[in-house]
């Protein structure tokens, strides 16, 4: 019995749904309905609502801060075509995306297969594994930055292994990339867990016919298991995609967007136009433009889950 | 039971009458160390010769000072007064974040306005209006560790500069023969923080001829005398290892460093070194002994809720009396205190003799990083270019040109 079935039988009318109580009772049903959800939907509304609706306001204006908003009409949105320093940041924040989302999930999918084995010590590879994950971010930044400073501990080993001069975080070259693994260290092991957990359900029975019927272990992965763990794989593949959309912390404290803007992502240049030059009306365009991209791209997603997304039916 | 009833309504009378009368004046600064504990000092002081007068001292590290007031100001939640660094004044003054004071102290014969030199207020000051008091005026000093220099034989800077033998080349070469000989950095004359970098190289420039703009704002990082600079300090970081890269978070305190340019205020966080440091003027450049003067000043915003007050709080900090126990660690800009002897005397920790050759001696070459209101997205992209500057085998030239034109297009 699939639970849709189950759900459609308990609200027969057979079983007394709420639907056919007395009109007071069908109120004070949906006042208490309407109770549960306020808290949420208050929240929504003045933490999320309320400052999305703020910013489209003030991209319309010129604003330090200081002093009062003076409106510009679509100034700030026509300056944003031209400005050639917010094209380099979409193109730096189109590269630490894809960065993150090959290496998180290549990563996670790979050390989840190697926690799925049964092994002497898997709790405490697993246990490594996952404790960046609830380490506070500034700290892990921190942490990081001392060990890449220029003659620090990672950079005189890759030294003394004949790259020379090896700067990992502050060559223009090297610095996205460097970022972006220690990002994917600090993240992986939350999406580990979540393919751990889907490996684990596919169910031993498909797999043992598979074996009868042949299948050798990279046919079993890639036909068998591979799909029945794509609803996991879309999941996964949303919430990295759009974490890595909103990654600021860890790129703040390690580069501040450098070496020469070449880790200035969309959402460092949108601090650093409202926090640092106190444009809030050109930084509020940015996040419009943000806002613009996040929601394209999972509209893209949704409209691509039906085609790549195996449903047991 | 009437008159219990009577008594207790009165006695809360009163105590609400009292209650509004207290004036809570909120302070914002972002000194630490021996600096922050001298200014809650004097807000006590305040305190109790205006008991009336409540100050809560509030900090902001200096890395986000401006964008915290800025904040503040915006949300309705500002401080009454506080100190506005230099790079901040601009932004602030053309916003009319910050008060003007002329018509409070202008004609105050007491506070005496007249005792700071006009080119301590410049900075401070639109036609008659002026927006701020300086309470610093603060050369760039060297400081430097006394040990280094005798574990590797080299001799003091302040006997070099007796002998008129501290120059640049001197400096190169005492910083490489510390290195060599003690492993230390032999100097570091950037600031941990990217952004700050004009704080400490920017005198390295201007003793070399170069600078950040002519007298006409226009670009002058790709001058003969900037590039001259950056390639001193290029050396000194990939050829001569003796100067940590940008990035590396070795300070002056750790005691791995010899030689360290910043304001003399900095010397309140080196209470507790565990080494022997002096000050000594900056070496001199091809273009003569040119250091930065930094400035620092108290202001009172213009949404604070109790100007009176606020007003009557920064004439007392600002006033001969207080700037005289301040200047142990604030140059003053008052020419009353910087000539008084007791300055001279007033920080324990640096003799009298170094701070009159090494701070009163320099005032006169000293020169104030002069900037527009846009100076914040300039630095940005100085910042941004020097990363392309400090890098090994960089051809500064090509590089300080595209920095210039990028200036330039601002």
């Amino acid at each position: 019995m699939t639970p849709t079935s189950a759900l459609s039988r308990h609200s027969s009318p057979k079983h007394g749904s709420p639907r056919h109580g007395s009109p007071k009772q069908r109120r004070q049903e949906a006042m208490a309905g309407l109770a549960f959800i306020l808290p949420y939907a208050l929240g929504t509304l003045v933490f999320i609502i309320g400052p999305l609706v703020a910013m489209l306001g003030i991209s319309f204006t010129s604003w330090s801060l200081l002093d009062t908003p003076k409106y510009v009409g679509w100034a700030n949105y026509h300056k944003l075509v031209q400005d050639r320093e917010f094209l380099g940041s979409l193109g730096v924040t189109g590269l630490f995306t894809l960065g993150i989302l090959a290496l998180n999930i290549s990563a996670a999918l790979g050390l989840a297969n190697l926690m799925n084995l049964r092994l002497r010590g898997i709790s405490a590879f697993r246990t490594i594994i996952f404790s960046p994950v609830v380490m506070p971010v500034v700290a892990w930044a921190l942490v990081w930055k001392f060990l890449l400073q220029p003659q620090g501990p990672v950079n005189s080993a890759l030294q003394g292994l004949g790259f020379q001069g090896a700067n990992l975080l502050f060559t223009p070259g090297t610095a996205l990339g460097t970022v972006v693994v220690i990002e994917v260290i600090k993240s992986v092991g939350l999406n580990a867990v979540i393919f751990l957990s889907a490996l684990q359900g596919v169910p031993k029975e498909i797999l043992e016919a598979a074996r009868l019927d042949g299948a050798g272990r990279t046919q079993t992965y890639t036909r068998i298991i591979l799909p029945m763990i794509s609803p996991t794989f879309f999941l996964v593949f949303v919430i990295t995609l759009i974490g890595a959309l909103k990654v600021f912390t860890p790129i703040w404290v390690l580069t501040g967007g450098g070496p020469s803007s070449a880790t200035t992502t969309l959402l460092v240049y949108m601090y650093k136009q409202g926090f640092g030059f106190f444009d809030f009306g050109y930084a509020s365009v940015i996040a419009a433009a943000l806002f613009g991209l996040i929601l394209l791209t999972t509209a893209l997603q949704w409209n691509l889950r039906r085609r790549l997304v195996f449903y047991e039916e | 039971m009437k008159l219990p009833g009577m008594l207790l309504c009165l006695t809360t009378l009163l105590a609400c009458t009292a209650g509004a009368q207290k004036v809570n004046l909120r302070f914002s600064t972002w000194a630490g160390g021996d600096g922050l504990a001298l200014l809650q000092q004097l807000s006590r002081d305040y305190s109790a010769q205006n008991p009336e007068v409540q100050i809560s001292v509030e900090v902001t590290p200096f890395a986000d000072y401006g964008r915290k007031l800025a904040i503040q100001v915006a949300s309705g939640d500002a401080p009454d007064v506080g100190w506005l660094a230099e790079r901040d004044v601009p932004t602030f003054v053309s916003s009319g974040a910050v008060l003007n004071l002329s018509p409070a102290l202008g004609k105050d014969k007491t506070f005496n306005l007249g005792d700071f030199p006009l080119s301590t207020l410049s900075l401070w000051t639109r036609g008659q209006a002026v927006y701020g008091v300086p309470f610093s005026n603060s050369p760039l000093v060297l400081f430097y560790n006394k040990d280094l220099f005798q574990k590797s034989g080299v001799k003091d800077p302040l006997l070099q500069y007796s002998q008129a033998r501290w120059d640049y080349p001197s400096f190169q070469a005492a910083s490489k023969v510390i290195k060599d000989k003690t492993g230390a950095f032999g100097a570091r004359v950037m600031r941990l923080d990217p952004k700050a970098w004009a704080g400490g190289l920017l005198a390295v420039i201007w003793s070399q001829g170069g600078g950040i703009y002519d007298n006409a704002m226009k670009c002058q990082l790709n001058s003969p005398g900037s590039v001259s600079a950056f390639q001193l300090v290029s050396t000194m970081m990939f050829k001569d290892a003796s100067m940590p890269r940008p990035g590396d978070q070795t300070d002056f305190a750790s005691g791995r460093v010899g030689m360290y340019f910043d304001n003399l205020s900095y010397s309140a966080q080196l209470r507790d070194a565990a080494f022997k440091w002096g000050v000594a003027p900056l070496p001199k450049g091809t273009a003569g002994r040119v250091t930065q003067l930094g400035q620092a000043g108290y202001v009172v915003f213009s949404k604070s809720r109790n100007q009176a007050e606020a007003l009557k709080f920064l004439k007392f900090l600002g006033s001969a009396q207080t700037m005289a126990r301040t200047a142990r660690f604030f140059p003053p800009p008052r020419v009353s205190v910087l000539k008084s002897p007791a300055y001279l005397g007033s920080n324990p920790a640096i003799p009298a003799s170094s701070l009159k050759t090494a701070v009163a001696g320099q005032l006169s070459s000293a020169r104030v990083l002069l900037t527009g209101t846009n100076w914040l997205r300039v630095n940005d992209a100085i910042t941004s270019g020097l990363d392309r500057v400090f890098q090994p085998n960089a051809d500064l030239q090509p590089v300080l040109d595209d920095l210039c034109k990028q200036i330039g297009d601002l």
